[in-house]
């Protein structure tokens, strides 16, 4: 199967789709600049995060309501201009990626800076227009195969980090994990399907370990994406599977992760001539 | 080879590439400072056990306490977080500005960051106005009177269940 122009737009359909599903989740639950009005910000050991902080706009979004108006309003227009001028093949794409992914990351590092949100949310959002940057099908090919070894390098290393920090090698993680997430919940006795459904995951450790360890199984294997492209369906399959229990149990919402399957999906395609 | 390919296709991509697993592995060996998007993706990583001892926040509305059951966990996330982040904010923040301080002095830009950039202008009267002003928009309810307490609760025969008397964190009355 060769690539070409096509399929660079279904991934701009993609990316847009994921955009606006993500977009829409913070919408609904207030999380945008304008909706948390912030009045306090968290710095964290970040090197990105403290250069961007010397210009100050943390303390000018916090005061500054117009600002984080603009914030909100490029945040969504960006990634649609970009999906719209790769659809339709207008001129500018490239400047629109790089600006679209410099902007993604900025208004992720601030908007984690004042809210419970982890910038983990966005590396998505900074990754992907990245592979709309090339003009060329052969650029494409290749930013699409440099992305997808990184973002395969991401997953992999959260595997790698359940062994080094130990949770691996405990038996109670898993129930201790769901003890802590849940804790408000937890403490609120609610009484529904799904406290009762945690709390018997939570008491059965034979079974949450080995929903942990099967979690970090799927991170693991992950590895064999750096040597082969042959078992990419089947890691898409993993790795959907993963964040819609991780979503379901754990109520984490990595939709904007979701984008990232298009790597694995995409991947097949060869380039015309000189394909590997 | 891929590596091979991409070197002959683009040189400012390939070294751009492999600059940065170069510094990932670092950042990720070395534990501690990560550099967006090179982050450490090690969530829930750390040893964590079914009887560790939980702080649980109480909040009352108008004398009426809130529902956490009846929130969606974003929604209790938020209010927990918040609180959370607002205790530890200044010890926090000032640590983390004396350590990248050093770091950002190794790469020629330490003397830019000033420290009241660095460091919040907020009070406790401002940031429970906004704290009750959020748990209106959660709860529905035009919060007047705010009183929060911490919990402790553990895991204990099959319940979570409380391990302490709660404690008074916050009492607030009126707020405008």
């Amino acid at each position: 199967m060769i690539l070409s122009g096509k399929h660079k737009k279904q991934f701009a359909w993609l990316y847009g789709v994921c955009f606006v599903l993500s977009f829409s989740w913070y919408f609904y639950y207030d999380l945008l600049l304008c909706q948390v009005n912030p009045v306090f910000f968290i710095n964290r050991l970040d090197i990105t995060r403290n250069i961007l902080f010397l210009t100050d706009l943390q303390n000018l979004l916090i005061q500054q309501l117009w600002l984080r108006q603009i914030f909100d309003v490029l945040y969504f227009v960006l990634p649609m201009m970009l999906c719209f001028a790769v659809i339709s093949g207008k001129k500018g794409v490239q400047l629109l990626a790089l600006i679209t992914a410099l902007f993604s990351m900025m208004y992720g590092v601030f908007l984690a800076s004042f809210t419970y949100i982890s910038l983990d949310m966005f590396v998505a959002w900074f990754f992907i227009p990245f592979i709309f940057y090339p003009n060329t099908e052969k650029g494409f090919y290749y930013v699409l195969h440099t992305v997808r070894l990184i973002f395969i390098m991401l997953f992999f290393s959260a595997g790698l980090w359940k062994i080094r920090g130990g949770g691996i090698f405990n038996t109670e993680q898993m129930s201790g994990i769901l003890v802590m997430q849940h804790k408000q919940y937890l403490a609120a006795n609610a009484g529904d399907w799904f406290s009762r459904f945690t709390g018997f995951v939570i008491e059965h450790k034979v079974i949450s370990y080995g929903i942990y360890l099967l979690g970090t199984v799927a991170e693991l294997v992950f590895v064999v994406g750096f040597f082969t492209r042959r078992f990419d369906r089947i890691l898409m399959v993993l790795f959907i599977m993963f964040f819609v229990s991780d979503y379901f149990l754990m109520r984490i919402n990595y939709s904007s992760w979701m984008v990232f399957t298009g790597l694995l999906y995409f991947s097949k395609y060869k380039l015309e001539k000189n394909g590997i | 080879m891929f590596l091979k390919e991409l070197f002959l296709f683009s040189r400012v991509l390939f070294i751009s590439f492999l600059s940065f697993i170069v510094l990932f592995i670092f950042l990720n060996i070395k534990w501690g400072i990560v550099a967006f998007p090179i982050n450490e993706y090690g969530m829930y990583s750390g040893k964590l056990y079914i009887s560790d001892t939980q702080k649980v926040y109480q909040i009352y509305a108008n004398d009426t306490l809130v529902d956490f059951a009846k929130l969606s966990m974003s929604q209790r996330d938020k209010i927990q977080f918040s609180l959370d982040l607002y205790k530890n904010e200044k010890i926090n923040n000032t640590s983390v500005y004396l350590t990248m301080k050093r770091i950002l002095n190794k790469l020629l830009i330490g003397k830019l960051m000033k420290e009241e950039n660095y460091t919040n202008h907020t009070d406790t009267t401002k940031f429970y106005n906004w704290f009750s002003d959020q748990l209106g928009n959660i709860t529905g309810i035009r919060v007047s009177r705010l009183v929060i307490y911490s919990c402790n609760y553990c895991w204990q025969v099959g319940m979570f269940q409380p391990v302490s008397e709660p404690i008074k964190i916050i009492s607030v009355d009126p707020f405008r």
